[in-house]
């Protein structure tokens, strides 16, 4: 049984805002409870509409957890809540003033920076507008100063998290995913290998291995199901090549392996191997598994970056001859 | 600019940015206090203020130099007991309670800030049922657990993420040099490929200045990121350099000869006795060693931290 544990971070996102929607949602109906007692009727009504909209969010969220598409939700929600709170600010200001202060941490943890940020000063200029002409300008400018001071503080934390997670990224050398290395650490190895090749006068060649139809496979069987799909992956491949080559994840279907001291022959020799073995194997949960591969050796005039730029150019020619030999048997 | 010095430095202009806006949101805060007679809380925003402005000045005035956590400690304190007791006077400080969960979880890690906020909650929860009558009450309840809520669940993603990703960072973050793990990695390649080419593979060994290891944490990551760069520039385009747990340097040279390694520790001697901007830079240890058949990498780096603290002694 996978744990939160086991889950990487963006699976347990969609996990934690359907818990925290759902939490939500309980306390709403505490608090509409309580404002019916008092008699805030129009409060109660707009609380309703609120539940509903959490409720069906995390509901969505939770269905859609292990697909890219479910971040959508959020916006029409924040959308929405921060209306009702507009909306209800003239008649309950002092109330309705305290709903808004959660606004910023709300979009800041559901929605991409920059939107949030954007939303949180068009949520600000609405709440200054609507008090500076229900209230006065003193309750106006005193409000809108805490907002924007919560809304810039939660702006720092998340710029923060995201900088440091960046910093991090950049300093990593392996694939997440995969345990692959990365595109960061393939261009310091192919500098080097290519000079190495020079210096010693060997061959270096490179294996490039496309997963067809990639977001079909997410299409059907879901993000985690590829996820955990990869690492086998990528083992397989690795048992397949010898001690000294590398294998490196470029981008999320690109798998290349650097083959030092390997010629020509030996490099389409272990390509068609690798095809063949790979395709053979049994991926459960995918019915069959089509790979493109290709494979490119150094001339002594090549540079790194032409010899990458010379693997693509191959392996977008051997998918477009797939495509067309898939068109023709049909 | 090294990657590292540019991370802190943009960490340090958001500091300074976010202390200045918020000295000038509290100074707002204190005018319109004192215009409407409440002296107090109008001399404590301005307190705050005052703070914060000099806060930022001392950020610049230090510049790249590392700041320490407390003054941030201090101000979130501060600002605690300033809501928990502001609250019995005013109404409006209750809305500096929404801002305690988020500066809790940025400031101190997870498991502390996870106490440190519970706490803080029980005694805000009941100051609030004690303080507010019920039409504000569970309001103010509610935001503040949403602000919570939300607060916890991004200091757990941004947690799970650093956990993650710390655990394939194979790049010393200080030198840009890469590490003991990845070290163990290469090693294992370089020693298939010597064996399988019959080829040299040669190791050289270089520890630091003794004097080094009494400076404070600052200087001595100075030095050592300089110590890097000047390793990095002397070596061939296929050599590679790491840094050891033990902050010794290993550059791991294939398909070298004894001229090579000897040509690689002239250069780096000369580089850095050519330099003043360390004094005694250059007593720095190096030992030469060669793989041989029979070695693993636990042996190699022992025998090579084995010569580095025989030097030493």
């Amino acid at each position: 049984m996978i744990t939160m544990n086991d889950l990487p971070q963006d699976q347990l996102l969609p996990r934690l805002q359907a818990t925290v929607y759902t939490l939500v949602a309980a306390a709403l109906l505490i608090l509409i409870y309580d404002q019916y007692r008092q008699g805030l009727y129009s409060l109660v009504l707009s609380n309703a509409v609120s539940i509903p909209a959490f409720l069906f969010s995390a509901i969505y969220i939770y269905i859609n957890r292990d697909k890219d598409a479910f971040l959508w939700v959020n916006y029409p929600l924040v959308a929405a809540l921060s209306g009702l709170a507009l909306f209800q600010l003239p008649e309950y200001p002092e109330l309705m003033v305290h709903y808004l202060f959660a606004v910023p941490m709300f979009t800041y943890f559901c929605l991409p920076m920059y939107h949030a940020t954007l939303f949180n000063v068009a949520t600000a200029l609405a709440m200054a507008m609507v008090l500076w002409v229900h209230e006065d300008a003193m309750v106006a400018l005193r409000y809108t100063t805490n907002f924007s001071l919560l809304v810039v503080s939660a702006w720092c934390f998340s710029y923060l998290i995201l900088l440091k997670g960046a910093s991090l990224q950049r300093l990593a050398l392996t694939d997440q995913v995969s345990g692959a290395y990365n595109r960061e650490h393939f261009y310091h190895l192919l500098e080097r290998e290519t000079a190495r090749g020079e210096a010693t006068r060997q061959s270096v060649s490179l294996i490039g291995i496309v997963l067809d139809d990639y977001r079909q496979l997410i299409d059907l069987h879901g993000n985690r199901s590829v996820l955990q799909f990869m690492p086998r992956y990528v083992k397989r491949i690795r048992q397949l090549i010898r001690g000294e080559d590398d294998i490196f994840r470029m981008e999320d279907d690109l798998i290349v392996l650097v083959l030092p001291n390997c010629g020509e022959e030996g490099a389409i020799v272990l390509m068609e191997r690798i095809k063949r073995k790979i395709q053979e194997q049994s991926w459960r949960p995918f019915a069959e598994l089509s790979i493109s591969v290709a494979a490119v050796t150094r001339t002594s005039t090549e540079d790194s970056e032409a010899l990458e730029k010379r693997l693509l150019g191959r392996l977008n020619k051997q998918q477009r001859t797939s495509l067309q030999l898939a068109a023709f048997s049909e | 600019m090294e990657k590292a010095q540019f991370h802190s430095l943009v960490v340090l202009q958001v500091k300074v940015l976010y202390c200045l806006f918020a000295a000038l949101a509290l100074s707002v805060i204190a005018v319109l206090d004192l215009i409407e007679s409440h002296t107090v809380f109008a001399a404590v925003a301005a307190g705050f203020a005052l703070v914060l402005l000099l806060y930022a000045l001392m950020l610049l005035l230090r510049g790249h130099q590392r700041s320490s956590p407390y003054p941030e400690w201090i101000l979130v304190l501060a600002l605690a007991l300033f809501t928990l007791f502001g609250m019995q006077q005013s109404e409006d400080v209750v809305h500096w309670v929404y801002f305690i969960p988020g500066f809790i979880y940025f400031l101190f890690p997870f498991h502390v800030a996870s106490y440190l906020a519970l706490i803080y909650s029980t005694a805000m929860v009941l100051m609030i049922i004690s303080e507010f009558d019920s039409y504000l009450r569970l309001q103010i309840l509610f935001t503040y657990g949403a602000c919570y809520a939300f607060a916890v669940m991004y200091a757990l993603i941004n947690e799970r993420n650093n956990q993650g990703l710390s655990a394939i960072v194979n790049t010393d973050p200080v030198t840009q040099v890469y590490n003991e793990y990845q070290l163990g990695l290469d090693l294992t390649k370089e020693m298939t490929r010597a064996d399988r080419q019959s080829d040299e593979l040669n190791l050289v060994g270089v520890a630091v200045p003794k004097e080094w290891s009494a400076l404070k944490t600052e200087e001595y990551e100075e030095r050592l990121s300089y110590l890097g760069k000047k390793l990095k520039r002397c070596l061939r385009r296929f050599d590679t350099c790491y840094r050891l747990n033990s902050d010794r340097f290993v550059i791991l040279m294939p398909h070298s000869t004894e001229d090579g390694v000897s040509v690689l520790c002239e250069n780096l001697m000369d580089d850095l006795e050519g330099s003043d901007r360390y004094a005694g830079a250059s007593n720095i240890r190096i030992h030469r060693d060669r793989y041989s058949p029979e070695d693993d990498i636990q042996a190699i780096v022992d025998r090579i931290e084995g010569a580095l603290n025989d030097h030493h002694e």
